[in-house]
């Protein structure tokens, strides 16, 4: 896609797609109205998983298993306490958080700052550091939600929290899947740094 | 009543192969979806002992061909052994399972791809016993139709290049292959099954 | 046409339609039946399904799993389920098995935990470790559920298999130390 005017394009529909999508400016009723900012340590209902976000921190690498693709980023650790509150067990792809923009697809968590935002974020169980994919029902997983970011480490993460509903899928209203995020609250974690680089002297 | 039919005999006569091409020309997904999904058509046949040629039409990145080989089953029966790099090996079966190994040999021409081959046993009952390269403890080749190490020219998989074959893999034109499959011992094996691309394959009837 | 003749037309129309309307209320499309059929049993029966056969051989559990990327724990426990598979017809390359429990909840494998199925070749006793991870109150009345396919099971044959776990035996193996490597499946030797 070389043609500028692609570019161009994609920036303002990323940026409309921002400021209009859940956690975002265009409602009349200011967010910090809408719903409850939680302190970080609360539990917070986000249906189909109850959640308490923990803390938030800044590193250049987990162990030998996981770097940043582009040298020079660093990674985003999020650490959650996540329990499936449904019947069944879920995909963990469902707390995989997601930018503003991309808020409209079918996730519990959505990184409200847009420099900081996933492009692709993984979950890992936080005692072992090996990925997820199946979260079991009645089990509460300590995990750490993970991904790539450039630019200095900032002090503060501001996350929203959505909520999804469990509705029939259109083409096939038998299947039944986890849809229709809803804001259901907002959370700010300050950002501890672990990272080597700090910057220029 | 006659005067009706005789005035509308040959919109009568229509009907049914417009309704048979109505139907037809709606079928792709049944062709996608279910025709080329599995092993229906036998482009070739033959008997154990007898030389079976088979022109199979393909595509690679160069386009339409097809490889013509043939090929005569000269033995079918049970073994403890298989072919390993390293020479016959001890298959090691529990006494419900036993190899069944198909001998074959087989003339091409050394341009004529054959890499990529799948082989599979037939019993009297409809089971599909497929070739599979690890035979419990022992490592076969990865190909049950072509010399070991020596499997001939790949297809093209890129557009304008020509198909190669790589320093040291030639295929002589005459060759024998003696690929084991592990099976029940009480099955009857019927047919050995050679194929590439589905739908199409090749079916030998065995003693 | 004739003033008879186009009444008539237009009752056989009508009559049609009627018939039509008839049919659809008396079998609506929506109650088409798709149900699996299921075929039940307990620990040690062999369940036989049109495609395979299936026994569990046992359960047991574990506190984590050593795996190919290290030792992976769990919230609950590893409930383990040995299962001996034999395909009929075709190689049974990727059934679905879920863990049910007595209240409905459904349990799935995580890939974490290392388990291969691999393809079970046709007529061959395969043997595989399933695990599940599971929360105390799963365990009684567990039941292991068996298909051929994840995504369409509708009109075919699905085996429930019940593991047998008694309200006394939970104790038993919540209290599991338990470290436990998953062999891959494999032919099951004598």
């Amino acid at each position: 896609m070389s043609n500028p005017a692609t570019h161009v394009g994609a920036l303002v529909a990323a940026l409309l797609l921002g400021v209009s999508g859940l956690f975002g400016g265009l409602d009349h009723v200011p967010l910090a109205d809408r719903v409850d900012d939680v302190e970080p340590g609360t539990e917070v209902t986000a249906e189909p998983f109850t959640l308490t976000i923990k803390q938030a921190v800044a590193v250049d690498q987990i162990g030998d298993v996981v770097s940043p693709l582009t040298p020079g980023n660093h990674l985003m650790v999020v650490l959650v306490d996540a329990e499936n509150q449904s019947k069944e067990s879920l995909s963990s792809t469902l707390l995989a958080p997601v930018s503003r923009a991309e808020s409209y697809r079918n996730r519990n968590l959505v990184v409200l700052d847009d420099r900081l935002s996933p492009t692709t974020a993984t979950v890992y169980d936080a005692d072992s550091n090996v990925a997820v994919s199946v979260l079991s029902p009645g089990l509460t997983y300590r995990l750490a939600l993970v991904w790539e970011f450039g630019g200095p480490v900032p002090q503060r993460l501001p996350l929203g929290l959505a909520k999804l509903t469990l509705r029939g899928v259109t083409i096939s209203q038998a299947d039944l899947e986890w849809q229709d995020p809803a804001e259901a609250a907002t959370l700010t974690l300050p950002v501890g740094d672990s990272t080597k680089a700090k910057g220029p002297p | 009543m006659k005067a009706w039919l005789r005035r509308n005999r040959w919109g009568l006569l229509a009907l049914p192969v417009t309704v048979v091409l109505a139907v037809g020309a709606n079928a792709q997904r049944l062709h996608d979806y279910w025709w080329d999904q599995d092993l229906r058509h036998e482009a070739a046949t033959g008997g154990q002992g007898e030389w079976v040629a088979w022109t199979d039409p393909f595509s690679d990145a160069t386009g339409d061909v097809t490889r013509t080989f043939q090929v005569k089953v000269t033995g079918s029966e049970s073994t403890d052994v298989a072919d390993s790099s390293d020479g016959p090996a001890d298959l090691d079966l529990p006494s419900d399972l036993t190899g069944w190994r198909v001998t074959m040999d087989f003339e091409a021409q050394p341009d004529q791809v054959l890499f990529g081959c799948l082989l599979a046993l037939l019993d009297d009952e409809g089971n599909r016993y497929y070739y599979r390269a690890r035979a419990n403890k022992v490592s076969q080749d990865i190909w049950p139709c072509v010399p070991q190490d020596h499997p001939g020219p790949m297809p093209s998989i890129e557009a304008g290049k020509p198909r190669t074959v790589f320093p040291g893999e030639e295929r002589p034109s005459h060759w024998t292959a003696r690929p084991v499959v592990v099976v029940p011992r009480s099955a009857k094996i019927t047919q050995v099954l050679l194929w590439w691309e589905q739908p199409d394959y090749l079916a030998v009837q065995l003693n | 046409m004739t003033w008879p003749a186009r009444i008539g037309a237009g009752v056989a129309v009508l009559a049609a339609l009627a018939v039509g309307q008839a049919v659809d209320a008396a079998l609506p499309v929506e109650h088409t039946d798709e149900r699996p059929f299921v075929r039940a049993g307990g620990i040690g029966d062999r369940v036989h399904m049109n495609y395979a056969d299936v026994t569990v051989d046992a359960v047991h559990t574990a506190k984590s799993l050593d795996t190919p990327q290290g030792k992976v724990g769990t919230p609950g426990r590893w409930l383990i389920v040995d299962v001996t598979v034999v395909a009929w017809g075709r190689p049974l390359s990727r059934p679905a098995m879920s863990l049910e429990d007595d209240s409905g909840r459904v349990f799935l494998s995580d890939p974490r935990s290392g388990y291969d199925w691999s393809s079970a070749p046709t007529g061959v006793r395969w043997r595989a470790q399933v695990p599940f991870e599971v929360p105390e109150d799963a365990l009684h009345g567990a039941t292991l559920v068996f298909s051929r396919d994840a995504n369409d099971d509708r009109r075919d044959d699905v085996a429930r298999i019940d593991l047998g776990i008694e309200p006394g035996d939970v104790a038993g193996l919540w209290d599991t130390q338990q470290v436990i490597e998953l062999p891959p499946a494999q032919m099951a030797t004598p």
